[in-house]
């Protein structure tokens, strides 16, 4: 097969996403190994707002992990950190309501990333 | 082959800044260069390329051979992970890239340094910014990099994989995005997935979250598929690695790739391919080698204590060390040249220079652009 006549480049390099703000990457503050997280659960937007500004509450979705109750619930508010003292500084809190929820979700994160915060991931 | 000096672009750093490349300097160091570039001619290319797919043969020759006998102890791969990653090669898991690093001066056989199966990065720059470049600098030359359409492409063939098992899924990227440029590299990947029809979210390692049952992203939605820029064997290692065993998820790279992603692999390949003209003699033993050579780390990155050893010099072997036949890399104007050949979906699809005033190329060393007519 005769190789120097086929051009070797890419005909076109078109970038849709690169240079825009990282807006679109949760915050990137890394979590601690074995942070738990929750959420509440709310009965409806209403009652999510009293707790958080309104585009911090989601209408919940099918999917979802432990927790102190089962479904059932209309919306849900932000992860924040279950041990206040290991917050971080945008940490959205448990609400300013200070109400006990009636029901939140757990999850565990930081269970990934604690090498990588010394050293260089790539090569 | 050959160096040549010219003059940059006046406004280069806003240019690259907007394809991505603001990590172009680093503590006033320079790290893109485009005040030099080298030359080859198309006949050294047509070498490289054959070599960089005579290497990923050998390389997918020795996974084989090394999940067939059990011997991934050897790697230094925790044992309960062994029938994991057999299972990710006998499924033949798909993987999307990897960066050979070779040593090559245009006139002998281009020689495997070692094989970034994991986490290669350099890739923004060669894909991308090396392209534009061209374009603007060379416009009648040609570039060995079809780097990003070949991305695309193999990220449909993966989208059109994933429908079959999980239709609507969702492409999850995550590195430490703490990392400039770790966070640009991913951007990019999410780039070209999402020109290949994924939905896409991004999240930072750390973020990923365990639910009991499965992975999450911070919306607490399953993670079906994940792309990491982030080394399996950190992975194994953390506090969810176990977990790793318990949920059935699609990762890019592949389980199987920590078979090549680590020195170890290099007297594999000796071994079963000796004498071959892309391979050094490597052996975990330094006496194996004759001669002056390198001790490299299993696990380093990016030149990380890699140790050159004299002609005579005596040592005493590291368990976590290969040693490997010292094939120095050209010198042109005194700046030593390696050449970064990617393999994408199992094709040569394009290569990168990198320049060091040092023999051992690090992270701090140069990315030079290329052209070949």
């Amino acid at each position: 097969m005769n190789r120097v006549s086929d051009s070797r480049r890419s005909n076109i390099v078109m970038l849709s996403l690169i240079g825009l703000p990282i807006a679109t990457i949760a915050a990137a503050n890394m979590i601690p190994a074995g942070t738990q997280m929750r959420r509440n659960n709310y009965q409806d937007r209403a009652a999510c707002e009293r707790d958080y500004p309104p585009q911090q509450c989601e209408q919940a979705s099918s999917g979802g992990g432990g927790g102190s109750s089962g479904g059932g619930w209309g919306y849900h508010g932000p992860y924040y950190s279950a041990s206040r003292s290991t917050a971080t500084t945008n940490d959205p809190g448990p609400g300013r309501s200070g109400v006990t929820p009636a029901s939140y979700e757990t999850s565990t994160r930081g269970g990934f990333g604690a090498f990588g915060r010394g050293i260089r991931a790539v090569g | 082959m050959q160096r040549e000096i010219l003059a940059p672009r006046p406004d280069w750093p806003a240019k690259v800044e907007a394809l991505g490349l603001d990590f172009h300097t680093n503590d006033g160091e320079p790290y893109w260069w485009e005040a030099a570039c080298y030359a080859f001619s198309a006949a050294e290319i047509d070498v490289i390329e054959e070599a960089t797919e005579a290497l990923h043969t050998m390389c997918l020759d020795a996974v084989g051979r090394l999940v067939a006998s059990g011997d991934l102890g050897r790697l230094d791969i925790p044992r309960a992970y062994w029938p994991w990653i057999a299972e990710s090669w006998r499924r033949r898991d798909p993987d999307i890239y990897g960066r050979f690093d070779l040593a090559y001066d245009g006139v002998s056989p281009p020689k495997l340094l070692e094989y970034n199966a994991d986490t290669p990065t350099a890739l923004l720059e060669a894909a991308v910014v090396q392209w534009y470049w061209l374009e603007e600098v060379k416009p009648g030359c040609d570039q060995f990099n079809s780097l990003h359409e070949k991305l695309i492409d193999r990220w449909k063939e993966l989208r059109q994989r994933a429908a079959q098992v999980r239709p609507g899924s969702r492409l999850h990227l995550s590195g430490v995005f703490a990392e400039l440029e770790d966070r640009r590299t991913v951007e990019y990947m999410q780039d070209v997935a999402n020109q290949a029809g994924w939905p896409t979210t991004l999240l930072d390692v750390s973020q990923i979250g365990w639910n009991g049952q499965g992975f999450t992203d911070l919306s607490e939605s399953p993670i079906g598929f994940l792309f990491k820029l982030y080394p399996w064997e950190w992975m194994l290692r953390e506090q969810f690695g176990a977990h790793l065993l318990d949920d059935l998820i699609g990762i890019i790279e592949p389980p199987w790739k920590m078979v090549l992603s680590n020195k170890a692999i290099l007297p594999v390949l000796w071994e079963m391919f000796p004498d071959h003209p892309n391979l050094l003699p490597a052996a975990r033993e330094r006496e194996a080698i004759d001669g002056a050579c390198v001790e490299k780390p299993n696990y380093g990155r990016e030149g990380a204590d890699v140790v050159l050893i004299g002609e005579h010099e005596i040592v005493v072997n590291r368990s976590d060390r290969i040693y490997q036949a010292l094939a120095p890399l050209p010198v042109f104007d005194g700046w030593h040249a390696l050449v970064g050949s990617w393999i994408v979906g199992g094709k040569a699809a394009g290569m990168g220079m990198r320049e060091d005033r040092e023999p051992i190329t690090r992270n701090t060393s140069r990315f030079v652009p290329h052209y070949f007519v």
